[in-house]
């Protein structure tokens, strides 16, 4: 059958409304489900791995999640909403371990010489499905900035500072302030009158791009190669572009515009905010947020930490560091927890909540930050994505990191035959499932 | 990067390739002070020694290399084939200055995103990927740079009344100067029936546009145009005298080339002028061109660039430092410190010492404040440095800022910084998973130990050794500088600090001043190749290939080695075909296979 377009709904019940959303229908298969479910697929990343040996969690006598201790006040609110997943695996390869670990991170690709991977990341392919259906396919976000890289791998920096990628060595170009985030989701601003303008400069973008188009056309067959690829990227986007002027019609009661300069904290208080609103409003299907860069050297902010996240990370088993190095995950964790209980507290148009309607992920690409390990990588999923999931559960998943991506993939409604051909191994997370 | 394996080959050090244990390779013990560093053969990985025409080098013997395996001695650079840039999409600081230059001063600072570094600079071809989002940002960019400046002056247009001629021939002057070449017809075809569609369409209020609005919408299509955002896109005639292997770029081409190098900003119309007359290209006429742009303001655009990105300190403002590290610093202190980097790049630019001055220089470039950290006397810009502590861009606060961890120094980093940005060696990275036990915490209570002590663990690690030899040795020399570059004399911990070490070769040295000096000595001036190859690299906007390297060989020769200026070794590097021509045609890199 066909998928009932979001946009069709939409356009039927008038703009300015939350998404409405079809009941789900457990009775059917995954994919037949999918195909009706509006779908929220999310993925909130932290840089430099985990205190691993206290992250592990057990499951309680009942089955239920037994927090780690230092993890009890950032999760504790939400830890039956959550399903913990132990024992998830990337042996993916790479220059530089840091590298490796957030550019293959939702590939289950490996690096290649000198550019990060060649597959496109799992946030790509779940948008590739959705595109025609939201003028913002897929929000990438990530903290303000650009991690350098160190020594050996600085020719491969852009790995550390992108966990979602276009396919080739080309990462998703990340919206890295609120503020630009604000204009990317309300580009036709508050009020009428920027209403009218914004209508003024879509009607002449029309006309800019398809100037573009016509040089693109024109100078293309003289091109050969890798000047080809090149231009060939240029018209792709200038196609998208086009169709995302096309796309651009749901209307949502925009929040204040956020300010530019903010400090890494607020920033990131601010990103959660309006992806709030964005999957509120039905806005984006998938998102991925790196909330900071992998091997990043930030002194966060927060009591009781004075000195670098990536210096603790190299506890070396020595108290004072892996100290700071728990309150830097309980941090992230708590910024994570905030965002399930904002969703589980709002309803969206059928009766249940937008976390129930969603499938929403914490974890990091590196296990023991200390040593560089991505066996038994920091992974907790919340939300139910249409009640196909049961929470909280642990998990022993004991398998490669890609199949949860290929289950997401097929929750939110990519093909067997894309799905099947994704990551480093022919297995699901069917656990997930229940 | 450039001359990766083969350099190493030819200074004598086999690396482990991969460093790690798993590929078998195993060190040897500690050299003797002034022995060369050994290397055991199997630590030369297979690919590098059986290179074409590159032999495993004598273990111990090799020289530093006075010239590579491949440079055709006596021979032209005729018998260089270049490598290929490709479609260089303009970087965000290169398209900023492009909207200044175009469309004049009230273009606001624009926001895009930074593009990432490969190959040390940002303006690398193949990483200046084009992807609907920055797409996006750069047509937003251009309407809020046209909305500020056409968009607020209702003069802009310049004849009353304002006609439909004289809108077509302002936008086709405006187009000409964008394209950075004279219009073809199909350009001007193009150009008019953009016009005459943005003439069709409403404005807000639901009328028919002014010419003046007609002007400033069409000024976003232009500036947005492939022929705009691309550096060069038109390349000119197929080159035949390397066998039709390499194009050569017309007069326009290399204008803007050389612009886009030097300034970082688009050809003025003087170098037009010169593109258009033949006189760029012309003897002599690149030299003066060249010389004509360093000595512009808007080198300042090259100067920093370079200065910053050569030198790795883009990530310096990311530093974190703990409270007592930087006591008693000022807020800016960071700041302060890349300042100081492009100040002494620019002393280089614009001064007639020769390269080997930017290790030497026994003055430096900064505020008082940094005197008083240097401990040096202060003369207006310059610093006149202690000479018994400081020397050159070696000493200087920023580079060892920047290499280390925010409570200690860094002493793997520090070598390392030597070796890729002063020698052009780059080690590969460590193996996965290594722990680098030298960095561990010290246990309460412990015996307090010498950097250099806690370090022996590398030289005892099988798969540490083949790298850490190298940059270890380096490294200690700088052991002399705190995490933010003060000069002193012992550790943290009360322990003597001892600076002596090795260059890769055997050549012994003690402390950062002596180890400055025997590396502006060292045989076959690696460092002046260095900068060279830095600069290469920079100028033609990719890695260089083999075919590349062909040509510094004979770039360095021509300089007159070391005495070489900077201003001398940009004008030799553009006069060269390295920078004037490139590969005619070659395979998609498969790193850019499946770009869409």
């Amino acid at each position: 059958m066909n998928r009932l377009g979001r946009r069709t709904v939409l356009r039927g019940m008038g703009a300015l409304i939350p998404l409405p959303l079809l009941e789900a229908n457990l009775g059917r298969s995954l994919a037949q489900a999918a195909d009706e479910l509006p779908p929220r697929w999310a993925m909130f990343y932290f840089p430099n791995g985990c205190y691993q040996s206290e992250w592990t969690c057990a499951a309680a006598p009942d089955g239920a999640v037994e927090l780690p201790e230092f993890l009890q006040p950032a999760l504790g609110a939400v830890r039956d909403d959550l399903v913990w997943i132990n024992g998830l695996a990337n042996g993916q390869r790479g220059k530089g371990d840091h590298e490796t670990a957030s550019a293959t991170y939702l590939n289950g690709q490996p690096m290649v010489n000198d550019g990060p991977v060649l597959e496109r990341s799992v946030d790509q392919h779940i948008a590739e499905v959705w595109k025609d259906e939201y003028s913002l396919p897929s929000l990438t976000l990530s903290a303000d900035g650009f991690r350098q890289g160190a020594g050996c791998c600085r020719d491969v920096e852009v790995a550390l500072n992108h966990i979602s990628w276009q396919g080739g060595t080309t990462p998703t170009t990340k919206v890295q302030s609120p503020h630009d985030l604000f204009e990317r989701l309300f580009p036709s601003g508050n009020t009428p009158e920027e209403h009218r303008l914004a209508e003024e400069r879509r009607a002449r973008r029309r006309s800019v791009l398809d100037f573009a188009r016509a040089q693109i056309q024109r100078l293309r067959p003289s091109l050969s190669n890798n000047d080809a690829v090149r231009m060939d990227a240029y018209l792709h986007s200038v196609r998208e572009v086009e169709r995302q002027l096309e796309t651009s019609v749901v209307e949502c009661a925009a929040p204040e515009q956020p300010a530019l300069e903010l400090s890494f904290e607020e920033h990131n208080s601010r990103m959660f905010d309006l992806l709030f609103v964005a999957f509120q409003c039905g806005l984006t299907p998938t998102a991925t947020f790196m909330m900071d860069f992998e091997f990043s050297g930030r002194r966060l902010n927060i009591p009781n930490v004075n000195t670098s996240h990536h210096l603790v990370s190299h506890h070396g088993e020595a108290e004072p560091r892996i100290r700071q190095y728990r309150l830097i995950q309980a941090f992230y964790a708590s910024r994570f927890a905030d965002f399930v209980e904002r969703m589980k507290s709002t309803q969206d148009v059928d009766s249940n909540s937008l976390l129930d309607n969603s499938l929403l992920i914490l974890g990091s690409g590196l296990s023991d930050g200390n040593s560089h390990t991505k066996r038994e990588l920091p992974t907790v999923v919340a939300g139910t994505a249409g009640g196909r999931i049961t929470p909280g559960r642990v998990i022993d998943a004991n398998r490669r990191l890609s199949s949860l991506w290929r289950t997401s993939m097929r929750l939110m409604g990519v093909s067997d035959d894309v799905t099947d051909a994704f990551g480093d191994g022919d297995i699901d997370l069917p656990e997930l499932l229940s | 990067m450039f001359l990766n394996p083969r350099v190493l080959v030819t200074f004598g050090i086999g690396l482990a390739w991969g460093c790690s244990s798993e590929n078998g390779s195993v060190g040897a013990p500690a050299p003797a002070a002034g022995a060369p560093i050994p290397v055991t053969p199997n630590q030369i990985s297979p690919s590098t020694s059986s290179e074409p025409g590159v032999l495993p080098p004598a273990a111990t013997q090799a020289p530093l290399p006075v010239s590579s395996a491949e440079a055709p001695t006596g021979a032209t650079e005729a018998a260089c084939l270049p490598g290929r840039t490709g479609l260089q999409r303009l970087t965000a600081r290169q398209y900023q200055n492009t909207l200044n230059e175009l469309l004049g001063p009230g273009v606001p600072e624009i926001r895009l995103p930074r593009d990432p570094l490969k190959g040390g600079f940002e303006n690398n071809a193949s990483a200046l990927g084009m992807t609907p989002d920055i797409l996006d940002r750069y047509v937003s960019a251009a309407e809020e740079a046209v909305d500020a400046t056409i968009g607020a002056d209702p003069a802009w247009l310049g004849c009353t009344p304002a006609t439909t001629e004289c809108l077509n021939s302002a936008v086709l002057d405006f187009a000409e100067r964008a394209y950075r070449r004279p219009l073809t017809q199909d350009d001007s075809d193009e150009l008019l029936s953009l016009v005459s569609s943005l003439q069709a369409t409403p404005t807000a209020q639901g009328m028919a546009p002014t010419p003046h609005q007609v002007m400033g919408w069409a000024s976003v299509g232009i500036v947005t145009s492939p022929k705009v955002l691309f550096v060069a896109l038109d390349r000119g005639t197929v080159n035949e005298t390397v066998d039709g292997q390499s194009e050569r770029f017309d007069a326009y081409g290399v204008a803007s080339r050389l612009s886009y190098f030097l300034w970082s900003a688009p050809p003025d119309e003087t170098l037009l002028e010169r593109a258009a007359d033949s006189s760029l290209l012309a003897p002599g006429g690149l030299a003066a061109e060249a010389q004509r742009l360093l000595s512009d303001p808007r080198a300042e655009h090259f100067i920093e660039t370079f200065a910053v990105q050569w030198l790795d300190l883009t990530a310096l403002d990311q530093q974190a430092f703990d409270d007592a590290v930087v006591t008693g610093l000022s807020s800016t202190f960071l700041e302060e410190m890349t300042q100081e980097a492009i100040g002494i790049v620019r002393q280089a630019v614009r001064s007639d010492q020769p390269i080997s001055n930017l290790l030497l220089s026994q003055t430096t470039r900064g505020s008082e404040a940094l005197a008083e950290h240097y401990g040096g006397l202060s003369r207006g810009e310059e610093i006149q440095l202690p000479t018994d502590q400081r020397r050159g861009i070696l000493t200087q606060a920023g580079v060892l800022a920047s290499t280390s961890a925010p409570d200690h120094t860094s002493i793997a980093s520090r070598g390392m910084w030597v070796m890729e940005n002063l020698l052009c060696m780059t080690p590969p990275p460590p193996p996965p998973e290594a722990v680098d036990a030298a960095l561990a915490p010290v246990p309460d209570g412990a015996e307090p130990l010498s950097q250099r002590q806690r370090f022996q663990v590398h030289r005892d690690s099988d798969a540490c050794r083949g790298c850490h030899l190298i940059m270890d040795e380096l490294g200690f020399g700088l052991e002399n500088y705190d995490p933010v570059g003060r000069f002193r004399t012992t550790e943290p911990n009360g322990v003597a600090i001892d600076a002596s070490g090795q260059l890769p070769d055997g050549t012994v040295f003690s402390g950062a001043v002596d180890l400055a000096e025997k590396i502006a000595n060292q045989p076959g001036q690696p460092f002046e190749r260095c900068v060279t190859e830095n600069l290469a690299r920079y100028s033609v906007g990719r890695l260089l290939t083999p075919g590349d390297e062909c040509f510094l060989e004979h770039l360095l020769s021509r300089s007159g080695g070391q005495q070489a200026t900077f201003a001398q070794l940009v004008s030799t590097l553009v006069q060269s075909d390295l920078f004037l021509t490139q590969q005619w045609s070659t395979q998609v890199e498969s790193t850019e296979q499946g770009e869409l």
